[in-house]
């Protein structure tokens, strides 16, 4: 799934946790969320991201981040959590 | 301008401010821990700011400046006159770099000059510490020296209300060193379904070297203070580890906790950030959205008034009785908005405090200024519109009123001169005057100035309160020494008309060698006002409600019978009054059952105005009069009514004048 937002913050916290919880509905053991649009994240986005992993392993599913801009890598850097998810480009 | 630059924009000016007040106070008043205190931190929140917006030049500026104002508060500097001045052009300095980052124009090549020059000769202050004092005990906690900090940071529930990123802040944090590692934890973080995106479960141990004290690390997070839970630790070497961040299973179970192992305990180098207020409930919202809003209401007032209208000619009484409850709540709520826009003047008085000081300075003068009443509200429009007005005034009591402090001494007078600027309400309107204790004018000095300007002729005579409005006079200059403080003479009749512009007026009186009071009238606003609805002949006439004093029934009890009369016994006191069907020159209509006199009060006086019918209250949505009333006397403007009629705006101010001059 692609996310066409630019920015994801608590601004549309509402929209984005039904967003994931719709992706999250179908499960498939590599769950690929596409970011390539988005260029700024802040940490309540960074939040609902964690959550969402954290329900994917539970029910041993594993979350890819697609196309990650330098704005959410940058901001994944800053609250250290660049390293809790995975990634990939395509 | 984005809404963001406009947030760093006020936020930046409210603080330059505050700084701007402490540096004035501290020149007059002598420096106290408190205004050193209050200069450090406005230079600090700047810089906070600016970091947060990348504004480099605003952020490598302030940083000298704030440790010039460190120095300070660790008592290295004594915070004389001298280092008064360099502070006050310090912060001219970050204004003009703020306009700058708005702009987003890089610095001029000026600027940079200015820049290197400020910070070069800071860095002389900073080298040459004529005071060296040791540390006190009470600074050594916030300033206790080390490269190696440990922070806990938790966030508390409110924190996404802020609407403050805190990855903005931690990026900030990272400007002032290196962040090791940062660590981040879980509270419970629940699955997707069951979380509340508003409610952080996400907490960070920080690992951070820098050459910073704890005082510094904490302002960093000042902005949140309400917000979080912060704990800062300084840390042995051999404390730091490589942090590995750790898998998220592992991590998601945990709950809040220090990790004390890791941390120095001595409980001195441990700093809890706790509530100190409440949330702001305040709300930022542009002007221009609440001028709207009013133009609606104004436009919603005249519908309703068509509305009443069309309910009484049909005979309806349920729509008249609608009507009259929407009347009511338009009211309540023309009320409101209107006050939304009242702002208190003493905010923006403030700044004159810098043009005084300024002035004063350049003059050699010693003034005392003085601001009274800064919580009356006005206008934010008029509050505006004033300003340069009431700086030209200003600097022409200091430049022209106040005399030299040697004069002063020689003349029995307290060496400083004193300015002050009063402001109160009264009926209606708002008075604001400025007051100083200088040389005074003569009326005598004035007129003959005035003859040879050619202003009145060689035998014309005048009273006091002419002669003195005569200095409005365009071309009227009152220095004997032409100074470029006050400008050549052509400023007080601009100022007379941009006051009149803002349908106020200006009077000035004066006693030689004791002094000058400029006093300003101001209508309270400029968009809606409570009116008084009248008829002579078949106009409709409209006065602001809060001027009426009383109204009578005139009968031939109230005649004073003198030749050519124009008084009436009000309770056994004569006051003028103004037939306004001879004013205006109404036609003559059939004789009216009752003649009726409202007694208006302006500026402490009575008057009153004889006329037909009277209607009462009337909720009154100014309009500006055309071209076609140009010139006709003492009108304020129009407004219409409910049938579609237009009724003329009396201007009371203005009639108070006629009338006097046609009674001299």
């Amino acid at each position: 799934m692609k996310l066409e937002w630019d920015t994801l913050s608590v601004q549309i916290a509402d929209e984005l946790k039904e967003k994931l919880l719709h992706f999250s509905e179908k499960i498939e053991e590599i769950m690929k969320l596409d970011l390539s649009n988005v260029n700024k994240i802040d940490l309540c986005a960074i939040q609902l991201l964690m959550s969402l992993k954290k329900g994917l392993d539970e029910v041993g599913s594993r979350l890819l981040l697609l196309n990650c801009t330098i704005g959410v890598m940058d901001a994944l850097t800053l609250c250290g959590c660049l390293e809790l998810f995975e990634y990939e480009d395509e | 301008m984005s809404e963001e630059l406009l947030y760093f924009n006020e936020d930046t000016q409210e603080q330059l401010q505050m700084m701007e007040s402490a540096l004035l106070d501290s020149l007059g008043k002598g420096a106290s821990i408190e205004y050193v205190g209050t200069i450090f931190r406005a230079m600090h929140t700047i810089k906070g700011i600016a970091g947060m917006f990348n504004f480099e030049a605003i952020v490598s500026f302030t940083h000298v400046a704030e440790n010039l104002m460190d120095a300070v508060r660790n008592k290295k500097l004594d915070l004389d006159e001298n280092l008064l001045m360099l502070l006050l052009k310090c912060k001219d300095h970050v204004s003009a770099l703020v306009i700058c980052a708005i702009d987003s124009v890089a610095p001029s090549l000026q600027l940079q000059q200015e820049d290197e020059a400020l910070k070069t000769t800071i860095e002389n202050y900073l080298h040459v510490s004529p005071i060296q004092t040791s540390k006190q005990e009470s600074l050594q906690e916030l300033h206790t020296s080390s490269n190696l900090w440990h922070i806990s940071l938790k966030l508390k529930d409110s924190f996404f209300d802020t609407g403050m990123d805190l990855l903005a802040i931690i990026a900030f944090l990272k400007k002032l060193g290196t962040i090791n590692s940062i660590e981040p934890y879980f509270d419970n973080l629940p699955f997707l379904d069951e979380i509340n995106p508003y409610i952080p479960y996400m907490n960070f141990d920080i690992n951070f070297e820098g050459d910073v004290d704890k005082a510094e690390i904490i302002e960093v997070f000042e902005f949140v203070e309400d917000d979080i839970e912060l704990l800062v630790s300084a840390l042995e070497n051999h404390q730091i580890e490589s942090t590995q961040i750790a898998p998220l299973e592992e991590k998601t179970t945990l709950h809040v906790e220090v990790p004390q192992n890791s941390i120095n305990t001595d409980t001195q180098n441990e700093v809890l950030i706790k509530s100190l207020k409440s949330p702001s409930q305040s709300l930022r919202v542009d002007s221009s959205k609440i001028d709207s809003l009013i133009d609606i209401i104004s436009e919603m007032v005249i519908v309703n008034a068509k509305i009443s209208r069309h309910a009484e000619q049909n005979v309806d009484p349920d729509l008249e009785e609608v009507s009259l409850e929407f009347d009511t709540l338009l009211e309540q709520l023309r009320d409101n908005v209107m006050n939304i826009r009242m702002v208190p003047v003493g905010d923006s008085f403030e700044k004159f405090r810098r043009v005084v000081s300024d002035v004063a300075h350049k003059l050699g003068k010693k003034i005392n200024f003085t601001i009274v009443g800064g919580d009356t509200e006005l206008d934010k429009t008029v509050i505006e519109k004033i300003a340069d007005p009431l700086i030209h005034m200003l600097r022409n009591a200091v430049d022209h009123g106040i005399e030299m402090p040697e004069l002063r001494i020689k003349n029995g007078k307290d060496e400083f001169g004193k300015v002050e600027l009063r402001t109160y309400p009264e009926s209606g309107s708002i008075v604001i005057e400025i007051e100083d204790d200088g040389k005074g004018l003569s009326k005598e000095f004035l007129m003959e100035k005035a003859r040879s300007k050619g202003i009145i002729s060689a035998t014309q005579e005048m009273s006091d309160a002419q002669a003195y409005q005569l200095i409005f006079e365009a071309g009227f200059s009152t220095a004997e020494v032409v100074s470029d403080i006050s400008g050549r003479g052509v400023g007080m009749d601009v100022v007379k008309k941009n006051i009149e512009a803002l349908k106020g007026r200006v009077e000035l009186s004066s006693i030689q060698g004791q002094g000058s009071r400029f006093t300003i009238r101001l209508p309270l606003t400029l968009a809606i006002i409570d009116g008084f609805l009248f008829y002579v002949g078949k106009t409709a006439y409209i006065i602001p409600l809060d001027m009426i004093s009383e109204v009578i029934e005139y009968t031939s009890k109230h005649e004073i019978k003198m030749f050519n009369s124009k008084l009436f016994d009000l309770r056994g006191t004569a006051v003028a009054f103004l037939d306004v069907r001879d004013f205006y020159q109404e036609e003559q209509c059939a004789e009216s059952q009752r003649k009726n006199l409202i007694v208006v009060m302006y500026a402490g006086k009575k008057m009153g105005l004889l006329v037909d019918e009277l209607y009462g209250e009337h909720q009154t949505v100014i309009k500006s009069l055309g071209d076609l009333f140009i010139s006709a006397p003492a009108l304020y403007g129009a407004s219409i009514l409910g049938n579609g009629e237009i009724a003329l705006i009396v201007d009371i101010p203005a009639l108070f004048e006629i009338v006097n001059k046609e009674l001299k």
